[in-house]
């Protein structure tokens, strides 16, 4: 490929994108459907992802010690709940300890629990941070069968849900990326299919005085690239808009879910959408002209 | 050079289009191979061009064996070739001096060498006062000069005719055999393909005959020659 013959690849190849101005803006308009449909999934699980990890507390498994164990067998127990796999930190929250914070808890109404530390029914406890968060029944079974551990508080439930919805979004969002990416190649694929049989017979002439399949092809994938980086262009600025409202939306300020900052990942956001457009300009685009080169 | 050794080709259709064809074009010759329709000569073109490939025999073009070249080599085998079509090919989008610049720009010339070359085989061909025309503002005589132009400017060894005065009138023809003579004595082998008898008798050249995919008769001396098949 000549240095001469790049700008008139380039040439060539705007001029297409203004030539099949209809099929070009329907090639457009479905890529940038694709991504943003897909981009906004993503968002919604990046920021589920980010409640869950803000929502430590609630992965915690809280494990109350029977309080007829002696100080030596607690610390025995300490060692046993350590070593269970799929721990990753294992804090030990005595009787005293254990009143305090549930004074804290109580805020204003603490008094209400004023005397009790004449008479502390507060047991002995550990809060046992989880590692992966996929293993948590196996590793609340494990605590609980330990003796010596009396009673074991989990916020299973609300863990389970919040996992299956992010499981679920992640889910739908490959299928959008499969479903919308096989539309937009199928449609770009189109708009070079009908500009090759416009010029098809262009096309023969220039087989004939000499030129190569790449060299024919270059204006077309140049056409697609022009049209898939447009699309990726505008749906990142789509996007930008659509986060940049959700963030500032009354669903933002529930406390029950955390939204992702998109200015952290604007940068992947433009990457992935420029590759992924690409990916669909060139598969679509040399998948149609090969009919055409048979000359 | 060219030349075609036991060259036999059959369609998938099973029309047998050339049936056992020897052939030898020096270079530098200037040679008419004539023929009713139907004989086998475009059948010719398209296998000196490697549009086909013979069923059998060998095809030697400009040291390229189109018998046995790879699909890829076909491209460099048409750029030292100039073929002129009796339909004139040129890109209508494009002006007289882009499709003509376009021929270079394949090969990949530089833009300066580019209008350095177009111009002259322009002046050449005797259109370089409508360089800036479109081809469909042009009368046919002028547009086949364009073609001839187009296939000229590589500078190839051998320009390949395929009726280039079929939708020409008689006076337009004559001027464009002579171009083409023009460029023959410039040193280029020229083979001009038609089944105009009146137009082949003007020039004392070679002619070959061909009919039913046989080669019939091969002399110098212009039309009767070809009156005898």
């Amino acid at each position: 490929m000549k240095r001469y013959n790049i700008s008139y690849f380039f040439k060539e190849g705007i001029s297409g994108v203004w030539s099949h101005g209809f099929m070009s803006f329907a090639s457009v308009s479905v890529i940038i459907t694709c991504l943003v449909l897909t981009g906004s999934i993503a968002f919604l699980v990046l920021s589920l992802n980010q409640t869950i990890a803000s929502m430590g507390d609630l992965g915690d498994i809280r494990a109350y010690v029977d309080e007829t164990f002696s100080d030596e067998e607690v610390a025995a127990l300490e060692t046993k709940v350590r070593n269970i796999s799929n721990v990753s930190g294992v804090d030990f929250i005595d009787r005293d300890r254990g009143l305090q914070e549930l004074k804290e808890e109580f805020g204003e109404e603490a008094y209400l629990l004023d005397g009790l530390e004449y008479d502390n029914p507060i047991r002995h406890s550990f809060r046992i941070v989880v590692m992966d968060i996929d293993k948590y029944d196996e590793t609340l079974a494990a605590v609980e069968s330990l003796r010596g551990i009396a009673t074991v508080h989990s916020s299973k439930n609300a863990m389970d849900a919040l996992v299956n919805i992010k499981n679920v979004l992640q889910g739908v969002s490959v299928g959008f990326v499969v479903l919308l990416g096989m539309v937009s190649v199928f449609l770009i694929s189109n708009t070079i299919k009908l500009a090759t049989f416009d010029r098809r017979e262009e096309i023969g002439i220039m087989k004939m005085i000499g030129a190569t399949d790449a060299f024919i092809r270059a204006p077309f994938i140049i056409e697609s690239i022009i049209i898939s980086q447009i699309a990726a262009g505008i749906a990142f600025i789509l996007q930008w808009i659509i986060c940049y409202y959700i963030s500032g939306s009354k669903f933002a300020q529930l406390p029950i879910i955390e939204i992702a900052e998109f200015s952290k990942y604007m940068f992947l956001y433009l990457i992935a959408y420029m590759v992924t457009a690409l990916v669909i300009g060139v598969t679509g685009s040399v998948a149609s002209i090969r009919k055409f080169l048979r000359v | 050079m060219i030349r075609l050794t036991d060259v036999y080709h059959s369609y998938s259709t099973g029309t047998r289009a050339l049936r056992g064809v020897d052939l030898t074009i020096e270079d530098g010759e200037f040679v008419f191979l004539v023929g009713p329709s139907g004989s086998g000569k475009s059948t010719i073109v398209k296998l000196l061009t490697g549009e086909l490939r013979p069923t059998s025999g060998k095809v030697l073009v400009n040291e390229f064996h189109t018998s046995k070249m790879k699909q890829s080599e076909v491209p460099y085998l048409r750029r030292t070739l100039g073929v002129v079509f009796q339909d004139f090919r040129l890109i209508e989008r494009k002006t007289v001096y882009e499709n003509v610049a376009f021929a270079m720009r394949i090969i990949g010339a530089s833009p300066k060498v580019i209008k350095k070359r177009v111009s002259y085989v322009l002046d050449l061909v005797g259109i370089l006062h409508k360089a800036r025309r479109k081809p469909n503002e042009l009368s046919g005589g002028e547009q086949q000069r364009v073609a001839i132009a187009r296939a000229l400017v590589n500078n190839p060894s051998v320009i390949i005719a395929d009726e280039p005065t079929g939708n020409l009138d008689p006076d337009r023809s004559l001027e464009i055999m002579m171009l083409l003579e023009k460029i023959h004595s410039l040193g280029t082998t020229v083979l001009v393909v038609t089944h105009e008898r009146e137009l082949v008798d003007q020039f004392d050249k070679r002619v070959v005959a061909i009919d039913g995919g046989l080669i019939v008769s091969d002399k110098t001396g212009g039309y009767y020659r070809y009156e005898e098949i």
